[in-house]
């Protein structure tokens, strides 16, 4: 009798301690490495209130590599270590940096076995991370925020009657230079000039900030009619500095992202809002982790709906409003 | 009917005949009439809502300007936006919009600014309000609508009513009626046509034949009763009373019989002999032995079926490539306006290739049966033609619609022409193209105004209907014809073929007559014309309208040509000048290019068709001498000939697109007409050498 008394005991301490593992198994929280490439954006913000606002447990570890690519490969060795269920990452750079070129992208180098999601990536494609965009195959997947060069065009030329534009690039951003060479080849078939100025580079390869008003004055001096901002980060971190000397020029700011505009002066641009954009890339890592699928699964894509935004206080500087016609769409920021 | 005197048939037909036409236009008018107070009601009122739901959505934009401390005169494209809602809102004349201080800030750009109306505005945009008010001056009919933000009054919207949009707006509702009203006339004719024809004209007809067979002492022939009316009594009495006499002459004949075999030799009955022998060279009580049937009236009961098989594949005609246009895609590096005239050239190859196939197996199995097959496949193709999208299924469905009407059309012309008596042919002829072109009339001009109201799916839905109601007709009307006979031996055409060819008076004939005649047919007004007036932003039911004109030349000014010109010219001056007013047709698109230069030139050309489309044939039969024509045979040629009209017909709108993939609309025409002026003038010189040349040998 007492014997089998005490192997009933063990057995449901047992199964208790068994549930209670399940459960604590159940209860543990993903846990998501964040890269952001300068400082927390409302990419990232986007990214992990999703997962708060549904209750989805997760512990995010969060890097920032404040705009210098040469700590990437530290990042990487940091989560070869711990080993997270996720490595969620910002831009471009970002993105090549931890996963690698679609073409060369070694194992012992870069990260491969761990699921990937980038986010605020324009041109992954003519980066070199994916091969189309229907599928990376490969361990990773993402959103691309921008909207299409020739959708940015019409809506810049509801507004302005083109001939002249200037392009401001960081020539080691492979999105800028990719977004110049599209704007280089619209002009030709469209009838207007495109007249560029790249920003100057220090040693290591980074952009240089000093270089920026010499940069941009040098634009300014060849009177183009407005310029052009690409997703560039550099361009981005810099953004007021840049509006303010083009102010000064009386030359307007059409910008691809959305902070130039909001936060730096630049008077419009059709943008995705990061916020939305990083939700978006959250359920897609949703879909890994809770899901069970492969990033080779998930498409490569961005939100179909795009926000022209018409910065109200750049207006009244330039004495430049938005068009009557477009006055029911634009989303006006101050 | 044929009568020596004017029967009451005659003239009852054509009463029933006038009595409905009355019946149909008074009703159509007094409806007409009684629906114009209602449609002055309920139209104005429309026009204001329209006209406050669009100050709404320019007072929303201000509004927005407004919140965001935009200047209101700082605006840009307002001119351009207001340009944009007029061109979208017909009804509209004016857009304008005024600060408090009474100055026009913006305008549209076609709105005239007078002293008057400036002053008006003055006046009207000093005064706030809160809500709009509905104004009727001189100088303005229509809204004021103010623009308010947080009970701060900012300015005035006016937005000002076209008066004369309603005449306008009625005007093309009366062309409609007045479309539908003629349309009605023709389907009601037709449809009374069959009946009369059905219930009275061939039962009085049979009657009357009965009548004067008994006349002339026939008494073998007995009436099928048609089961009908008062018919069917008279039907049994005439029977009866053949019986009777038949009945009695056999009795007195057995009687006799009879009697010489008991009483042979009596002296009685010699005169009964001679009696009897007198009655039987008289009288007639069993059949001849070459009897023939009378079958009166069989050929006007294929009339309304075919009219309405007509009127099924005309209603798209207004609109196929306008459809085409609408569904184009880059295919194999063809051009556009090419590809806009290949479904057209679809239906009319297959149309071409349907009928010589459906004459080799005609004899063999039956007209009822290529009827029927026929009238399935043009409905059932009709049908998904209306929910097509991609263009390569609608040239698919275009071709099969061209082998249906192909097999029906071949068919009933068979019958039309080979299978009434020889007296009735003519007669038979001329119901046959009645029922042509008045379906095509009725069907482009009904199938524009369905176009705009239902869509052109709606039409090709209705094609498909009328399509099988004509099936239903032909199953009701169309004699049994099992079919006798091996195929068509074709052999004989084939060598006729060469004969015929090397022809040069028949060849010249094709060439510079018949088939450019058909290039414009199909190119011109089937392809082109459409387009164009599509281009110039007509309405389908005016589109139509124009194909109707056409038809309607042809149908009231060719018979003119045909009973009065054709005395005092000859056949080739005729087609020479057909020939050349076709050309200078279309060359009036090309110096007025305009609607109504499109217009014009259509009506000349209906004109220009109807003086040689009597003729051209008969060409091309003069092209042969008796005796060749005896060995060919008048088919083959007829066959042949038929057989090139055709290729004409497949040409003309692939030519016009090649025309047009190199050159503009304009250039295009003045190309076609000159081409098809030349060629007429061209067969008056070659006719005319010939002519010397058959002088000189």
């Amino acid at each position: 009798m007492n014997r089998r008394c005490l192997v009933y005991l063990l057995v449901t301490i047992c199964l208790v301690f068994s549930q209670a593992g399940l459960l604590s198994a159940a209860m543990k929280p993903y846990r998501i490495y964040v890269v952001a490439w300068r400082g927390i954006t409302n990419g990232e913000r986007g990214f992990m209130d999703y997962f708060t606002d549904r209750k989805i447990p997760v512990e995010f570890i969060i890097r920032d590599c404040e705009s210098d690519k040469n700590r990437l490969p530290d990042f990487v060795r940091e989560i070869k270590e711990i080993r997270p269920d996720l490595v969620y990452v910002f831009g471009t750079s970002g993105a090549l940096g931890l996963f690698g070129p679609r073409d060369n992208h070694p194992a012992d180098k870069y990260i491969t076995d761990i699921p990937g999601v980038f986010n605020i990536v324009s041109v992954p494609v003519e980066s070199n991370l994916v091969e189309n965009l229907n599928s990376s195959n490969r361990n990773i997947t993402g959103t691309v925020h921008i909207a299409p060069m020739e959708t940015q065009l019409n809506a810049l030329k509801s507004v302005f009657r083109l001939t002249r534009l200037g392009v401001l690039y960081n020539p080691q951003e492979k999105n800028s230079v990719l977004a110049l060479k599209k704007l280089e080849k619209a002009g030709k078939e469209q009838g207007f000039e495109i007249i560029s100025s790249a920003f100057g580079l220090k040693e290591d390869k980074n952009p240089d900030k000093a270089s920026i008003p010499e940069a941009v004055v040098r634009l300014a001096a060849q009177n183009p009619q407005l310029v052009y901002f690409p997703s560039d980060s550099f361009l981005v971190s810099n953004a007021t500095e840049v509006v303010d000397i083009l102010n000064r020029y009386r030359i307007p700011v059409f910008s691809a992202t959305e902070d130039p505009i909001s936060k730096s002066g630049a008077l419009m641009g059709l943008v995705c809002h990061y916020y939305n954009v990083g939700m978006y890339s959250a359920y897609k890592a949703e879909q890994i982790l809770v899901h069970g699928k492969k990033p080779s699964e998930i498409p490569i894509d961005s939100l179909n709906r795009f926000s022209f935004l018409f910065n109200m206080t750049a207006a009244k500087k330039l004495d430049l409003y938005p068009p009557f016609n477009l006055l029911k769409f634009v989303e006006i920021v101050r | 009917m044929k009568t020596d005197n004017k029967t009451p048939v005659v003239s009852l037909t054509f009463k029933i005949n006038l009595l409905t036409i009355a019946l149909i236009g008074l009703s159509g008018l007094l409806l007409s009439l009684s629906y114009l107070p209602i449609f002055d009601e309920t139209t104005k009122p429309l026009i204001d809502k329209k006209a406050y739901a669009i100050a709404e959505s320019l007072g929303l934009s201000f509004r927005k300007a407004i919140e965001n401390e935009i200047p209101l005169d700082r605006l840009q494209n307002t001119a351009l936006v207001f340009d944009q809602v007029l061109k979208e809102n017909k009804e509209l004349k004016s857009i304008m919009f005024a600060n408090p201080e009474g100055s026009l800030l913006y305008r549209d750009s076609g709105v005239n600014i007078d002293k008057g109306l400036t002053g008006f505005i003055k006046e009207k945009a000093g005064q706030s309000s809160r809500t709009y008010v509905l104004t009727s001056a001189d100088v303005f009919h229509g809204l004021e609508m103010p623009v308010n933000y947080h009970g701060i009054y900012y300015g005035k919207l006016f937005i000002e009513t076209d008066r004369e949009y309603y005449r306008q707006v009625f005007q093309d509702i009366l062309f409609d009626i007045l479309t539908v009203i003629l349309i009605s006339f023709i389907v009601a004719l037709e449809m009374l046509k069959l009946t009369i024809n059905l219930l009275v004209t061939r039962p009085i007809e049979l009657v009357a034949h009965a009548l004067d067979e008994m006349k002339k002492g026939h008494y073998w022939q007995r009436l099928k009763s048609s089961g009908l009316g008062e018919f069917v009594s008279i039907d049994r009495q005439l029977n009866a009373i053949a019986d009777s006499m038949t009945s009695r002459y056999r009795a007195a004949a057995a009687r006799y019989e009879n009697l010489s075999t008991r009483f042979a030799g009596a002296r009685g009955l010699g005169d009964a002999a001679r009696s009897l022998r007198a009655i039987e060279a008289e009288y007639l009580f069993e059949p001849p032995a070459d009897v023939r049937q009378y079958r009166p009236g069989r050929i006007p009961n294929y009339r309304a079926p075919f009219f309405i098989f007509m009127f099924s594949h005309m209603l798209c005609l207004s609109f196929v490539p306008i459809m085409s246009e609408k569904m184009y895609r880059p295919i194999m590096g063809l051009s556009k306006s090419f590809l806009n005239g290949v479904p057209i050239s679809a239906f009319m190859l297959f149309w071409a290739l349907a009928m010589p196939l459906t004459g080799i197996w005609l004899r063999r199995l039956g007209r009822r049966k290529f009827i029927f097959l026929g009238c399935l496949i043009s409905a059932l193709s009709l049908l998904l033609t209306a929910f097509v999208s991609r263009y390569e299924y609608f040239v698919v469905l275009r071709s099969l619609s061209g082998v249906g009407f192909g097999m029906v059309f071949l068919c009933v012309q068979d019958i039309f022409l080979r299978g009434s008596q020889q007296e009735e042919r003519s007669i038979a002829s001329s119901y046959f193209w009645a029922a042509f072109f008045s379906g095509t009339v009725c069907g482009t001009g009904i199938g524009g105004i369905l176009a705009d109201r239902a869509g052109f799916s709606g039409v090709f839905i209705a094609s498909a209907l009328a399509a099988c109601f004509s099936w239903v007709l032909f199953l009701f009307l169309a004699e049994e014809d099992k079919g006798s006979g091996e195929p068509k031996d074709m052999k004989h055409y084939d060598s006729a073929l060469g004969t015929i060819i090397k022809n040069i008076r028949f060849s010249s004939v094709v060439l510079f007559l018949s088939i450019p005649g058909k290039i414009v047919l199909t190119g011109f007004l089937y392809y082109l014309v459409p387009l164009t007036l599509h281009g110039f932003g007509a309405s389908q039911s005016f589109i139509g309208r124009v194909l109707m004109i056409f038809s309607l030349a042809i149908i009231f000014i060719g018979p003119f040509f045909a009973r009065h010109f054709s005395k005092y010219f000859s056949r080739a001056f005729l087609s020479v000048s057909g020939s050349v007013l076709a050309g200078s047709s279309i060359i009036i698109g090309f110096l007025v290019h305009t609607v109504y230069g499109v217009v014009i030139g259509v009506t000349l050309l209906g004109i220009a068709r109807s003086m040689y489309l009597p003729v051209v044939d008969a060409l091309a039969l003069e092209a042969f001498r008796d005796e060749e024509l005896k060995k060919i045979g008048t088919a083959s040629v007829l066959s042949i000939y038929g057989l090139f009209e055709k290729a004409g017909n497949v040409l003309g709108p692939v030519i016009v697109g090649l025309l047009l993939s190199f050159a503009d609309t304009r250039s295009a025409l003045l190309l076609i007409g000159t081409g098809t002026a030349a060629c007429g003038l061209l067969y008056g010189v070659l006719h005319l050498i010939e002519g010397k040349k058959a002088a000189v040998s």
